[in-house]
């Protein structure tokens, strides 16, 4: 802040708790951060790391508990967990990050198509709404029949199933801010409608859509590792999560390992990113920042 | 800060007061209230001594975030999350509200003291019926009376507020009302006990048309009168406090700049930040049409950020240097009930009221 | 004044909206809510017409007809005696606005460099690198320093955002403002500074403003011509000094006595006017206003009064306006 007091005194009607509050939801968000960090650097590092291999099998050193030529220990074939693990990481990440891109498009065209103009909005709606109606993973479920089971199709499928929840979540920003006061006084200083669309009303709408899409990726994760486990994701022998703990069910009780690792994965994976979606959505919440307005 | 002691207090109250008890009825005394903020505590309340007598309008006049909403607020224990009340004592029939349990306050707050807020579209519950929300106060407080007792207090007190056909607007939902018949509904919430002793009224008008304004002023002034209660009316609109109030408190960035009669505050205040509102008020026929009015320059001041003298510093147009700047001024008393905190209250010419209505008949 | 000789900036004729509205889904018939029903008046350069009433009077209908922010059922908005039927740039360009609520009016992720920098590249008004002293020049013109450029509007103070939106109204040098309660949201202390800022450009720059208030204090200081609404249509138009010396519409009159007066000497002991205004869904037959009139006769109930004139320059329409003010 300069000294001049004109420009100081600006703050005058926001309560001073505010930026507070904003310092510790970033806390949240870090927090999220820090925990989604190490396990991308798996997934990018993977391919790099040629000791490695996680479908070399070796079955005189199966159901090797943890030690130190196998920190995470070795499944029923022999094979290394931590391998296993570290490219598991790149698929659940890959999938993950693949529908929430796929997503992101269509849900913000479309959302953004439907939410300006009413004629689509009863289309893109009614098609958006009767996909939401269906339990998310029964749905999946019945794609992945239908196309067969390969990454790219768990990645069509998560898009399928998510997007209507972005597509919602646009439409609603667009339709709250359509008449908003700052859109009227846009218009009368001859704003046109393209430009109003997409530089005054559409920006509102990233918080609440990075929000959704956080939370969007963590089930995609959740999904992926699903579909693997009932065998429709990721084919064998690639590592997937869900893959891994399908295949560790016949040894629960003799070898935890092999269920407990690739299990705390999936939860470090969606706990960080559910704080990162918790976090964003507190940062970006309009209303947390008029709060206490007396 | 200054040093605060009871006598001086009572002495506020009693100078004004042609109460027939003795004593006021309520009495706040170097109440503080505070905000955390990045760089420490922010005080919007700072040593705050009013008294409010038994049976009188007290206009409390002010800006946005100088204090007064939160004032009402601190008065029925409701100041908002992370605000906290660090210092004074509220003094309600000798009684601190302060040092209540959260169960004796919640007797009071509605039964004793009751609120009437701005916006009467979301004060009232959207979902229930206007008797509902009328009777569900008497469930409250009075959980002897039967349902058709209720029912009958609250057709007669909807009468009493001036809403026609009462027993028809029972089973109405709020939005089916308009904004003058919601407050009223408000101010019969209110009223129903029937033992309100202290009313707080917070921008009660502000968002009413002007006609319907002066309607529910009308209502107040005489419901105050009938049912003998105190009135703490909290507005920004000087035009309302000179309509309705018998005394008057000025706040200013969280202090109380100057306390009087209407009468006295409004024929000679001595504060400038006070004559510096009268004057910038636009009245009709005061000066000529599309000359410059009168204006205090500058914006409100940031709390967080304050002088260590006087807060009204900056914008003050009377201001001495070093002794404004550096030392905050005390409440002195200027004349019998009329209370200011300046230090050169002295120093200033008389007041020059603008020139009366001279256009209209 | 209403007769100004020359052409107005702006010209109303005989405006008309009415607003479909079902009231639920079993009914049929939609409901007609008549907001703007059959208005007409003019401003001259320099001069500012109030536009007063109560909510729901269709003031602010009024001004967004004149914006083309929404179409007209019927009528016409004539900018220099030429009728306008949609928002081409030059209307935009003549005709700007200043909103109530200074803070929802600015784009919030907007810079104020932003703000201020959108019209001018719309109206192509200045070169590219001429920008940034055009925006320093309008802001200078509304008091605020360069300082403010890099800012977002929730770091001003209402004030200042206020400025903010009258210098972008400002940058494409309009003919007329449209001025929608630019002080309602203001502090009392802030209002006054407004207040002169716009008299000083009107004065400066020529400008015709339609002042829209509901502060008859305000409108008998700072407008040349009052206009008074009631339920879509124009009860009471006069001069400024002469309406305030003596109002020809009961409605008028009850309108200043239901204005709080800050002295306490002159308390109002009584609410002028009884009762609410009548829906607009709903209207009364003949006289919209008759509900709530003190004067009220049979011939109320019957007639339509017209707006007719019942002075110089003096427009009043009540059937009993000759019994006022005697």
């Amino acid at each position: 802040m300069s000294s001049d007091p004109a420009s100081t005194r600006s703050g005058d009607l926001l309560p001073p708790h505010v930026s507070a509050r904003r310092i510790r939801v970033n806390g949240m968000f870090v927090t999220g951060c820090l925990i989604l960090a190490p396990l991308v650097l798996m997934a990018l590092s993977a391919s790099y790391l040629a000791f490695l291999d996680p479908l070399s099998i070796n079955a005189p050193e199966k159901l090797l508990p943890p030690s130190w030529a196998h920190p995470f220990g070795t499944d029923h074939f022999g094979r290394d967990v931590l391998a296993r693990t570290v490219h598991g990481a790149q698929i659940s990440l890959r999938v993950g990050f693949g529908s929430t891109l796929l997503t992101a498009l269509f849900g913000i065209l479309l959302g953004t198509v439907s939410g300006w103009y009413r004629w689509a909005d009863a289309i893109i709606g009614r098609v958006s709404d009767s996909l939401m109606i269906f339990p998310g993973f029964v749905l999946a479920i019945m794609i992945l029949a239908a196309i067969g089971p390969s990454e790219l199709n768990v990645v069509i499928s998560v898009t399928v199933l998510y997007a209507p929840r972005v597509i919602r979540t646009v439409r609603a920003s667009i339709i709250e801010f359509r008449d908003a006061e700052f859109v009227q006084a846009a218009r009368t200083v001859g704003v046109g409608d393209f430009r109003l669309l997409f530089l005054h009303i559409l920006p509102n709408a990233v918080g609440p859509v990075m929000v959704q899409l956080s939370f969007g990726f963590a089930w995609a994760v959740l999904v992926e590792a699903g579909l693997s486990f009932l065998g429709l994701g990721t084919p064998p022998p690639t590592p997937s999560w869900g893959s891994m703990i399908s295949d560790a069910r016949d040894f629960i009780r003799s070898a935890w390992w092999l269920i407990t690792i690739p299990g705390c994965m999936i939860t470090l994976a969606v706990l960080g990113l559910n704080l990162i979606g918790d976090g964003l959505r507190d940062m970006f919440d309009p209303r947390l920042q008029n709060r206490g307005n007396l | 800060m200054i040093a605060t002691t009871p006598s001086r207090k009572t002495e506020v109250a009693a100078e004004s007061g042609d109460s027939p008890t003795s004593g006021p009825l309520m009495e706040i005394q170097a109440l503080e209230v505070r905000f955390p903020g990045n760089r420490g505590p922010v005080t919007v309340i700072d040593q705050v001594d009013l008294a409010i007598n038994h049976g009188e309008i007290l206009g409390l006049v002010g800006e946005s975030g100088c204090g007064k909403s939160m004032l009402a607020r601190s008065i029925l224990g409701l100041v908002p999350t992370p605000g906290k009340i660090t210092g004074g004592r509220i003094l309600f029939e000798r009684d601190d509200l302060l040092n209540m349990s959260t169960q004796a306050m919640r007797q009071i707050r509605g039964d004793r003291i009751a609120i009437v807020l701005q916006e009467p579209m979301t004060s009232l519950d959207p979902v229930f019926t206007v008797g509902n929300q009328i009777t569900e106060v008497l469930a409250t407080h009075r959980p002897e009376m039967t349902r058709h007792e209720r029912r009958a207090r609250a057709i007669q007190m909807m009468e009493q507020v001036g809403i026609q056909f009462p027993a028809n607007r029972l089973s109405q939902y709020p939005h089916e009302l308009s904004g003058g018949i919601r407050q009223r509904v408000m101010i019969a919430i209110a009223l129903i006990c029937g033992d309100v002793r202290l009313l707080v009224a917070d921008e009660p008008t502000t968002a009413l048309d002007v006609t319907i304004q002066a309607q529910i002023l009308e209502l107040f002034v005489q419901l105050q009168a009938k049912h003998s209660m105190a009135m703490l009316l909290i507005t920004h609109d000087l035009s309302v406090i000179a309509q309705t109030a018998h005394r008057v408190a000025v706040m200013y960035a969280g202090r109380i700049v100057e306390v009087a009669g209407a009468v006295p505050l409004f024929d000679g205040p001595l504060h400038p930040y006070t004559r510096g509102l009268m004057h910038s008020l636009p009245r009709a026929g005061a000066r000529p049409r599309k000359s410059r009015m009168a204006a205090i320059p500058g914006t409100v001041p940031n709390l967080a950020d304050l002088p260590p003298g006087c807060p009204f510093f900056d914008r003050c147009a009377h201001r001495a240097d070093d002794l404004c700047l550096e030392t905050m001024p005390v409440l002195e008393q200027a004349a019998r009930g009329h209370w200011v905190r300046c230090h050169r209250w002295r120093d200033l010419a008389p007041y020059e009221p603008p020139s009366p209505q001279t256009a209209a008949s | 004044m209403t007769a100004t000789p020359g052409n107005p900036v702006i010209a109303v004729k005989n405006l008309v909206k009415h607003f479909a509205m079902r009231r639920s889904w079993s009914q049929r018939a939609a409901v007609s809510v008549r907001a703007v029903d059959g208005i007409s008046f003019e401003i001259a350069a320099g001069s500012t017409l109030a536009l007063v009433g109560e909510s729901g009077c269709g003031k602010s209908t009024t001004a967004k007809l004149i914006l083309q922010l929404e179409r007209p059922d019927s009528g016409q908005v004539l900018l220099d005696g030429e009728p306008i039927t949609k928002p081409t740039p030059r209307l935009r360009q003549h005709i700007q606005m200043v909103f109530q609520d200074p803070y929802a009016s600015l784009t919030p992720h907007f810079k104020i460099r932003s703000i201020l920098r959108e019209p001018l590249a719309i109206h192509r008004v200045c070169r590219r690198r001429e920008m940034r002293d055009r925006v320093a020049a309008a802001l200078d013109d509304v008091g605020l320093t360069a300082e403010v450029m890099p800012r977002y509007p929730h770091e001003l103070s209402g004030g200042q955002r206020q400025r903010v939106g009258i210098a972008r109204a400002l940058a494409v040098k309009p003919r007329l403002i449209v001025c929608d309660e630019p002080v309602s949201a203001l502090d009392v202390s802030i209002r006054s500074q407004i207040i002169n800022l716009l008299l000083d450009l009107q004065e400066s720059q020529g400008l015709a403003y339609l002042f829209i208030s509901h502060d008859l204090d305000l409108v008998a200081h700072i407008s040349d011509v009052v206009a008074v609404m009631y339920l879509g249509k124009i009860v009471e138009q006069a001069p400024t000094e002469v309406f305030f010396a003596g109002p020809k519409h009961p409605y008028s009159q009850a309108l200043l006595a239901s204005s709080p007066v800050p002295d306490p000497h002159r308390r109002v002991q009584f609410a002028p006017l009884r009762g609410e205004i009548a829906s607009p869904t709903d209207l009364p037959s003949g006289c919209r206003f008759r509900t709530r009139c003190p004067l009220a006769i049979d011939k109320c109930a019957d007639t339509e009064p017209p707006l007719r004139t019942v002075g110089a320059d003096h427009l009043s329409a009540c059937h009993r306006a000759d019994e006022l003010n005697q």
